[in-house]
């Protein structure tokens, strides 16, 4: 359990700062309005979703170091899962990032996102698998 | 020991799906341009791969009179020309950076037509173009801005994980009049050289050897270079082999390490329960039912481990195809899913018989071992 | 019921340094007997009831039991012999820990051939309540004490109705208390159903449970 809090924790930073490095603003790519103003293009949008839910995530890897609780592990981990798939529909589904494939924000930070989506899914999920198992048997 | 299977099978996949990758897309690429020899300007070969294969813009240009001399030549069924053209940078922001547009002549034309005909039912009249699979028009608009000159798009091709996903095509009348038009229009204007042509696509009449119509080419018409639809993407096909024999050798040294690890884990693994073993045959098992519940539990680990290593060489590779695509230089596409099946299920094949195998000495030697000594210690 | 004859084991640890664990050795077993064997740590003991067992090979010599020769059966034959006509209790805790008491028990069934599976369940239990654990079937090894889970293995070993029990030092973990009862339910297992019982200890105190006694010394049984 105490691992599975600390990969939480880990991907919860990944995704949190992955997107500053990798979208197309940090590579001084933008839309320029008419009236001439700067404007930052969707895959930003999507790293500051990201960004709100690595929040919560990163809160929810520490409840799983310092808790002992078989019921509380359950909860966490249904959350967790939950989190996960929000973090995999941010890029794609939810806000979405430049349809370019040659922009990085799509063939770098929407990968990378994705995959912490998917291993967020996985970790919780073998939290929550755990939180069944046998009373006796030590979680 | 099940980390052994996961390395052993996720490094195997990976291998073949990239190079199975690789060689899907220039065959499809390959069908897309439809023609037995494309001629080109002399010199210009990789440029004009390189536009096809990764789609990154090309000008390269030889005399229209060349058409003639060509269709000429016995055994040439039919000729058509291409001129290649590249949009300005940013030409509508996000649809695409700088796009490569092949103009074609709908008179002559055999490769894109036939497929026109199928997918719209007509040609492509004044104004209209066709996209790889990447170009579409942006949000919010109704057209494609080229040059200044808005572009109607009417249908786009299926994906070839090649540049002419990233390509726009259209006819040789709508190239000219977008290049009339753009010194008003755009920030540069679009120049085509007067009596000039980028390539000619040749289809051969069936029977006909390519490689004598090459040559009959060379003779008759000075300064260019048939490539035959074998030989296209030559330089590409060689890279690719160097490297397959560099990445074999490296598959076949980590297969040998993987397994004298495996057998060592195992080894040690097996060892640690010795006396638990000793125990069972005490109690009546026999070596065999030892030996076969060793192996049996090294198969399900190498089972498990295969099959989270494939999927996760898998999932990465879906997921940062175009990374992968971009940063060694070559085009990719994912098999389909019948054969990316087959492959993994050879991939968890290997696993499973190299880990079996590293497993087998350990297994035997503990099974047959008497049971008083095994209880030792 | 049982005889060695002129048995003997020697351990080749290298080319030159040999251990005889056991010298040549005659000894007779008579079913219904008792038999403690007692000598210091490194006599041969052990060695002794392994080869009474089949558990190793001799190195010269014969083990006859019931007048047959062991080695002279298959694996099969030899692993079958071994599973209906004799338990053996360990000096070291044998219980799988990844299965409960009650699955402990019944593990001489998955290798037993013929009708005794069937049986199993009910003797099982029955055997677990005559060692007093009855309450513990679903328990794990590890939540059970020393002595507890010696009781288990002796119920383990009585599954089968077996017809020879050997023990190897079975109550050297234990305190002094739990030592006799331990000894106290060999005593009755003894009385009840006549099985033949050879045990082996390093306590010369504990002799007076058997029908007879003998002490090895060197590999030798000293008269």
């Amino acid at each position: 359990m105490k691992i599975i809090g600390a990969v939480l924790i880990v991907l919860s930073l990944v995704v949190a700062i992955a997107p500053m490095f990798t979208d197309c603003q940090s590579q001084g790519k933008a839309i320029v309005l008419e009236n001439g103003k700067t404007v930052p293009m969707k895959c930003h949008w999507s790293g500051v979703a990201e960004l709100m839910v690595a929040v919560p995530l990163f809160v929810l890897g520490i409840m799983f170091l310092v808790n002992n609780n078989r019921m509380v592990f359950r909860n966490l981990s249904i959350l967790g899962m939950i989190l996960g798939i929000i973090i995999i529909l941010i890029p794609t589904n939810l806000i979405g990032v430049c349809a370019n494939p040659e922009m990085i924000c799509s063939s770098v930070m929407r990968p990378i996102l994705i995959l912490c989506g998917i291993l967020v899914v996985v970790a919780s999920s073998v939290g929550l698998w755990l939180s069944f198992k046998k009373q006796d048997q030590p979680v | 020991m099940a980390i052994c299977a996961f390395l052993v099978a996720g490094f195997a996949i990976a291998i073949m799906l990239i190079l199975r990758g690789t060689e899907n897309s220039l065959r499809l690429a390959n069908d897309r341009l439809g023609a037995d020899i494309i001629v080109v300007p002399e010199g210009t070969t990789t440029k004009v791969e390189t536009a096809l294969l990764m789609g990154n813009p090309t000008e390269v240009w030889m005399p229209e009179s060349n058409l003639a001399k060509i269709a000429a030549i016995p055994g040439v069924a039919a000729a058509t020309p291409q001129l290649y053209l590249s949009t300005l940078n940013n030409a509508s922001c996000c649809s695409v950076a700088s796009m490569f547009l092949v103009a074609y002549d709908p008179e002559t034309d055999f490769a894109i037509e036939p497929w026109l005909e199928s997918t719209i039912g007509r040609g492509l009249s004044l104004g209209e173009a066709v996209g790889g699979t990447y170009v579409f028009v942006p949000e919010g608009e109704q057209n494609i801005k080229i040059y200044g000159y808005f572009v109607t798009l009417k249908a786009n091709i299926e994906p070839t994980g090649t540049g002419l996903d990233q390509s726009m095509f259209l006819t040789f009348e709508t190239a000219k009049d977008i290049a009339r038009l753009s010194p008003e229009l755009a920030l540069q204007p679009l120049i085509i050289p007067e009596d000039s042509i980028s390539s000619v696509l040749v289809r051969l009449a069936p029977g006909v050897d390519p490689m004598s119509i090459s040559a009959e080419i060379i003779r008759q018409v000075p300064g260019v270079t048939p490539i035959t639809s074998p030989n296209m993407f030559q330089a590409y096909r060689q890279q690719m082999n160097g490297l397959l024999a560099s990445i074999l050798l490296v598959l076949g040294i980590t297969l040998v390490l993987s397994g004298l690890m495996i057998g060592l884990v195992f080894s040690m693994a097996a060892n640690e329960r010795r006396r638990e073993l000793g125990v069972l045959r005490a109690m009546g098992a026999t070596r065999n039912f030892v030996l076969r519940s060793l192996l049996l539990e090294a198969s399900i680990l190498a089972l498990e481990g295969g099959l989270a290593g494939i999927t996760f060489t898998v999932l990465v590779i879906f997921l940062f195809r175009n990374l992968i695509m971009r940063s060694f230089g070559f085009p990719f596409l994912l098999p389909d899913p019948g054969l990316l099946l087959i492959e993994i299920s050879v991939g968890l094949l290997l696993a499973l018989v190299c880990v079996t195998l590293a497993a087998m000495i350990p297994a035997y030697r503990i099974s047959h071992m008497e049971p008083a000594l095994a209880m030792r210690e | 019921m049982i005889q060695l004859d002129k048995v003997s084991k020697t351990y080749w640890m290298s080319k030159e340094n040999a251990i005889h664990a056991v010298l040549e050795t005659t000894l007779e077993i008579n079913r219904g007997e008792f038999l403690i064997i007692t000598g210091r740590s490194g006599s041969g003991k052990t060695t002794l009831l392994n080869l009474i067992a089949g558990l190793t090979r001799p190195s010269s010599g014969r083990v006859l039991l019931e007048g047959q020769n062991m080695w002279s059966l298959t694996d099969l034959q030899q692993s079958q012999l071994r599973n209906r006509k004799i338990g053996f209790i360990f000096q070291f805790p044998s219980l799988l820990p990844s299965l409960t008491a009650l699955e402990n028990v019944l593990l001489p069934t998955i290798f037993s051939i013929d009708h005794v599976k069937e049986a199993g369940n009910p003797r099982a239990r029955e055997l677990m309540e005559k060692v007093g654990l009855i309450d513990k079937l679903n328990a794990y090894p590890r939540q059970l004490s020393a002595g507890q889970q010696q009781r288990v293995v002796v119920a383990r070993a009585l599954l089968n109705q077996p017809e020879l029990l050997l023990a190897d030092e079975p109550t050297s973990d234990l305190d002094e208390q739990t030592e006799t009862e331990i000894m106290e339910m060999f005593r009755q297992v003894h009385l009840d159903s006549g099985i033949t019982i050879v045990l082996v200890t390093h306590s010369t105190q504990l002799v007076s449970y058997g029908t007879r006694s003998i002490h090895m010394a060197g590999g030798l049984i000293e008269n």
